[in-house]
């Protein structure tokens, strides 16, 4: 499977990370989501806050988010070209996404396309984005570090640095490995496939 | 009220390595240097740049119930020109593994950002945030 397509995608707006590797180790935390409106305190937020969340909370949806904005507009039929999900997948997320208010949809012809609702996306769900998806990197290289193969395993800032990229490009398979087997069992291999 | 991220892992390695990948290793950035001690300085840089903070809490592994170990640090951390966000990494699970490891990253509000920021050469003492964000 390539996963290349995260890599041209570009950050929506701002400070949008790219999402080098959704599906891999990690997965949101379950309780409460793991990207939930945090209900203390008394600052407003839209109503719709929740939804959103929950929408971004999946890791595919996020990447699909990342990938409608980098376009235009696009079909369900080419967003599924790009990813490593099925149409009907790729069809059921964008419903999500849609549902929290993050897409547009303008049909021309018998063609239904999809195009990035920027209202609804507010600093703090770009923030939670953009964090997330560094969490998901970090996370899948620390796996993959602890396997025995990165060099900052070794303790001590004396070890000269391998560049963080090395570690991602030559490692999308060991992602993939590490991470069905290095979580417990539901986790972001599911979310790839289903929704 | 703040926004925060979290994520968990199992990884399959024992806590003491986990440990050292945190805050020895180049891990969280090409370069980590952690002063392991509440108020201490945090700066963590890569070639994307640098972020700069202090460690709010620095627990190495230890047993605590039973079989189970768990260690935990927590720092804030800042890149330039944008406001500071709180870190916690929470290890538990047997000494020898699999360690469970939680993540939770949070951005409190601006007007707390302001305080957060660690003044630059300041002592412990100039640290405000632990006991306005606890």
């Amino acid at each position: 499977m390539s996963s290349s397509q995260h890599g041209e995608a570009r950050p929506a707006e701002g400070g949008v990370q790219r999402p080098l590797s959704e599906g891999g180790g990690t997965r949101p935390v379950s309780e409460g989501g793991g990207m939930r409106l945090a209900s203390e305190g008394g600052v407003q937020r839209p109503a719709e806050g929740g939804e959103v969340f929950g929408a971004l909370a999946d890791p595919t949806r996020r990447a699909l988010l990342e990938a409608i904005a980098a376009r235009p507009a696009v079909t369900a039929t080419e967003l599924a070209a790009g990813l490593p999900i099925t149409r009907q997948a790729v069809a059921k997320h964008l419903a999500a996404l849609s549902a929290a208010g993050l897409l547009e949809r303008s049909r021309l012809g018998r063609e239904v396309r999809y195009q990035l609702r920027p209202a609804p996306l507010s600093d703090a769900v770009l923030w939670m984005a953009a964090v997330g998806a560094q969490w998901d990197r970090r996370l899948a290289e620390l796996a993959l570090g602890l396997e025995g193969s990165e060099p900052w395993r070794a303790p001590g800032g004396e070890a000269s640095r391998a560049p963080g990229g090395e570690a991602r490009s030559s490692s999308r398979d060991e992602e993939a490995r590490t991470g069905s087997r290095g979580e417990p069992h539901r986790g972001g291999r599911g979310a790839l496939t289903g929704g | 009220m703040s926004e925060q991220v979290t994520r968990e892992i199992e990884l399959d390695a024992p806590i003491g390595a986990v440990w050292r990948a945190i805050v020895a290793g180049s891990w969280l950035a090409e370069e980590v240097q952690l002063e392991l001690r509440p108020g201490g300085e945090a700066r963590f840089q890569d070639r994307v740049g640098q972020k700069r903070g202090w460690v709010e809490e620095a627990r190495r592994p230890a047993a605590r119930t039973g079989a189970r170990h768990t260690a935990r640090l927590c720092f804030w951390w800042e890149a330039e020109g944008e406001p500071a966000t709180r870190v916690e990494l929470a290890l538990s699970g047997p000494e020898d593994g699999p360690t469970l490891l939680r993540v939770r990253e949070t951005r409190p509000l601006d007007a707390l950002d302001l305080i957060a920021t660690p003044l630059p050469g300041a002592g412990q003492g100039s640290y405000g945030p632990i006991l306005l964000a606890a």
